[in-house]
């Protein structure tokens, strides 16, 4: 996984825990003297033990976990690159063209970013049927990058995970219902 | 210990900045290099079509100095082709009362009698038994002829074709073949020698090896045209070892000097006077070998002459 997550995740422990606690897990799930590069390439299990740490001190579930680090990720990410973000007009058009756009921006960045495969389609006016495959089944986060982007247009949306890799399933599809100009 | 950890965090805050900005300026970079990298490969493609068209244009280049020569090869057989015919033509109307006499005979119209008045008249008027001689003759070297006009064609055809982007296993023997029969009378002035071993099969660009053929081949004999006290002479050799298959074109004539030698693979250079080479055939001969992971080495010498080898890896 690329750093650049694991500096939106750091970011988000020490504004809310501090830097001892962000020292604490760093101790706790990464090699000695760790720190972080956005471009640097990390293993997946250093995520996944630093967001069960958090969850585990923060006594949430690792979804909640996941869902409010996405949510947080994607201030942390539009700060860093509004250029990226500034190319969408709306919810819906950001959300439709995270393949097509922000993907293919990323992999300008960054070498073998091993993105997840994200087809999203409008189904209707308010609703997106999204569909999420990826090895690392991040799916909460993805959630949490949805609410995200959602909270930066200011609007409200709602999220139905109807299938989900978790269960066994091969991919996931999340229904985005999420408030439109006409209401 | 408040005041230490406020001194750290604002240090942690300083290095988390400065790694903010290193990275933003990394990244900057980055996507700079990947739009550049974009535009190089584009680029690339667009040089790589040039080759080809290049490649097209210099055949065709090559095509229209071959084809005085290749007018005299197709014009050698035509006329005897057309002398034949003109013979058969005069044996027709003999034939054909024959035929019809024959016809008659059967059908008994005429009688046995009337049958021998026919032949004998025929054959005093005819001299049937040179026409007997004659006409196998006639009709084998017409279909000879025919024959060499369709070659001579063909491998026009197969010269020009626009395949060059298609590889093949194949032995490069059959371009050599090819190209020879196809400069047959442009080469007539000099003695051509051949040492062809038995090549194994290699992933290749026959057209492209033609190309390569035809250019070294018309390079051996240009330098040999201006040879005043000897007969210009070019030996060509085939062979392979386990790993390489080896092209040797070796020639007698003007040989290279140091200048030429070096500028030898740049395109549009030329020792001929202008309107006479385009300058390309050599760095044709060049991209086809690298095409192929080939080198090509060249020995020569003013006054004695030059030796050109192709090292083509075999591949399969």
């Amino acid at each position: 996984m690329k750093g650049v997550i694991f500096r939106g995740l750091e970011a988000l422990v020490i504004e809310k825990c501090g830097m001892a606690a962000w020292d604490d897990l760093l101790e706790k799930n990464a090699p000695e003297g760790r720190v972080y590069i956005s471009a640097e390439s990390y293993p997946d299990e250093e995520m996944v033990g630093l967001a069960q740490d958090v969850a585990a001190a923060l006594s949430m579930s690792m979804p909640e976990v996941l869902k409010a680090f996405g949510e947080y990720l994607f201030s942390h990410l539009k700060a860093r690159h509004p250029s990226i973000v500034a190319n969408f007009n709306c919810f819906a058009d950001l959300i439709i063209g995270i393949d097509k756009v922000i993907h293919v921006e990323v992999a300008k960045l960054y070498h073998e970013p091993n993105l997840p495969e994200i087809d999203a389609q409008i189904i209707e006016d308010g609703f997106i049927l999204m569909r999420y495959n990826s090895k690392r089944q991040l799916c909460m986060c993805a959630e949490g990058l949805i609410f995200g982007a959602a909270s930066h247009y200011g609007i409200d949306v709602t999220l139905n995970h109807v299938q989900c890799m978790h269960d066994g399933s091969d991919t996931c599809l999340i229904e985005v219902k999420y408030e439109t100009p006409h209401g | 210990m408040a005041e230490d950890d406020y001194n750290y965090k604002k240090a942690y805050l300083r290095e988390k900045s400065a790694r903010d900005q290193l990275e933003i300026l990394l990244e900057d970079k980055t996507r700079a290099l990947f739009i550049a990298n974009q535009e190089l490969e584009k680029k690339l493609e667009m040089v790589k079509n040039q080759q080809v068209t290049l490649m097209q244009s210099e055949k065709m280049a090559t095509l229209g100095q071959l084809s005085a020569g290749v007018a005299h090869e197709i014009n050698n057989p035509l006329a005897y082709i057309t002398s034949n015919v003109e013979s058969i033509k005069f044996i027709k109307p003999v034939l054909v009362s024959l035929m019809t006499a024959a016809q008659q005979f059967v059908d008994k119209s005429i009688s046995v009698s009337q049958l021998e008045s026919i032949l004998v008249q025929l054959n005093q008027e005819n001299d049937l038994s040179f026409i007997v001689d004659d006409i196998d003759d006639l009709v084998d070297d017409t279909q000879e002829g025919l024959e060499r006009i369709a070659h001579i064609v063909s491998n026009l055809v197969d010269f020009a074709s626009l395949k060059d982007n298609v590889t093949a296993m194949a032995d490069i023997t059959e371009s050599l073949n090819g190209t020879l029969k196809l400069l047959d009378n442009q080469l007539g002035t000099c003695a051509i020698e051949l040492h062809i071993e038995k090549l194994p099969l290699t992933r290749c660009n026959i057209s492209s090896m033609k190309q390569v053929f035809v250019n070294l081949l018309i390079n051996a004999k240009h330098a040999c045209d201006d040879l005043r006290d000897q007969q210009g002479k070019i030996r060509v050799k085939l062979f392979a070892n386990e790993n390489n298959i080896y092209i040797e074109v070796a020639d007698n004539g003007c040989g290279m000097n140091a200048d030429t030698l070096k500028q030898m693979f740049d395109p549009f250079f030329t020792t001929k006077p202008v309107g006479q080479g385009t300058g390309m055939g050599m760095a044709i001969v060049y991209n086809v070998l690298k095409e192929h992971n080939g080198t090509i080495e060249v020995e020569s010498e003013v006054g004695m002459g030059s030796l050109i080898r192709c090292v083509i890896p075999i591949a399969t």
